[in-house]
């Protein structure tokens, strides 16, 4: 089964890249009513994929991290830091620049992800 | 236009004269004639319509506005749009070093163009951050922002430093890395 509609195709991932801008949750609730997650990144080919394709545009991707504590996927999964987070900021966002960081109000674009196949 | 007939009316000291025109099809329109530093201004309105039409008003000799390459004109000052991420202070220092300074800005058509100018997904910080006395947002150009202007979003502890989108302006941590947005006067 391939992506359908506005979701675009990626290894095993459907990736939806939003045109209007909201911030973090609102980015994170928009993808869970749409049955996927906020983007979530698992491999070199995933990032380059969609530091391509947001070009110099930031989107929100689903790693974010409470006070003091290490960085998580929407799922829960602890993030093992294969890819460098700039900035002093507790939610992500990725660009053609990199992944950067922010406090989450700032209204930006954001990427939902999920699996190829269901 | 042609009129059939006007009145004229002379005001002492004869600095401002208004006219009064009466049309062939009964339109009224005055005319405020005003002698002011070797122009004459002409402001005449249709009484019928309410519609102020500004005649013959003086020109802006004089005044090629320019700026650089890159730079964006508007209402003569420039702007340039910062394409690396850096720190708040990082970004302020760039501008300097272009002879600018952080976007200062007081007037709300100033920020219209600013916000119509960014494009969605795309932030810059802005010359308005926090001071360490009463924790107030503060423009470097050390006026305190009018709340009439716009609000901050988030956070105003001593950390915080602001910046823009196209619909709103938001705190972040100024340690944090985002593009910035330079303004200078033309040249």
């Amino acid at each position: 089964m391939a992506c359908s509609g506005d979701w675009i195709e990626a290894e095993k991932k459907c990736f939806y890249f939003s045109l209007d801008t909201r911030n973090w949750s609102a980015s994170k609730s928009f993808c869970s009513s749409h049955g996927s997650e906020l983007a979530q990144i698992d491999t070199q080919n995933d990032l380059e994929f969609l530091k391509n394709h947001t070009g110099t545009s930031s989107h929100w991707i689903g790693l974010s991290s409470e006070e003091g504590n290490p960085w998580k996927w929407t799922n829960g999964t602890i993030f093992n830091s294969w890819f460098e987070i700039k900035g002093n900021g507790s939610f992500t966002f990725l660009n053609a620049n990199g992944v950067h960081s922010s406090r989450g109000f700032v209204d930006i674009k954001w990427i939902c992800s999920k699996p190829k196949y269901l | 236009m042609k009129f059939t007939s006007s009145k004229f009316k002379i005001s002492t000291p004869p600095k401002a004269y208004m006219i009064y025109f009466i049309s062939p099809d009964s339109w009224d329109i005055f005319c405020v004639f005003n002698v002011r530093k070797q122009h004459l201004l002409f402001h005449c309105t249709d009484k019928n319509t309410d519609f102020p039409q500004k005649v013959n008003t003086s020109s802006l000799t004089g005044n090629n506005y320019k700026c650089s390459s890159d730079w964006l004109l508007n209402q003569g000052k420039c702007y340039w749009f910062s394409t690396s991420f850096k720190t708040w202070k990082e970004s302020q220092h760039d501008c300097e070093k272009l002879q600018a300074h952080l976007l200062v800005i007081h007037d709300l058509k100033e920020l219209i163009f600013i916000q119509n100018t960014i494009k969605p997904g795309h932030l810059g910080w802005i010359g308005l951050h926090i001071t360490s006395e009463g924790n107030l947002w503060t423009w470097i150009d050390e006026h305190f922002l009018d709340p009439q202007l716009f609000l901050v979003i988030g956070p105003t502890d001593e950390k915080s430093c602001a910046i823009m989108t196209g619909s709103q302006v938001y705190s972040e941590d100024c340690n944090s890395r985002f593009n910035g947005i330079c303004q200078k006067d033309t040249v």
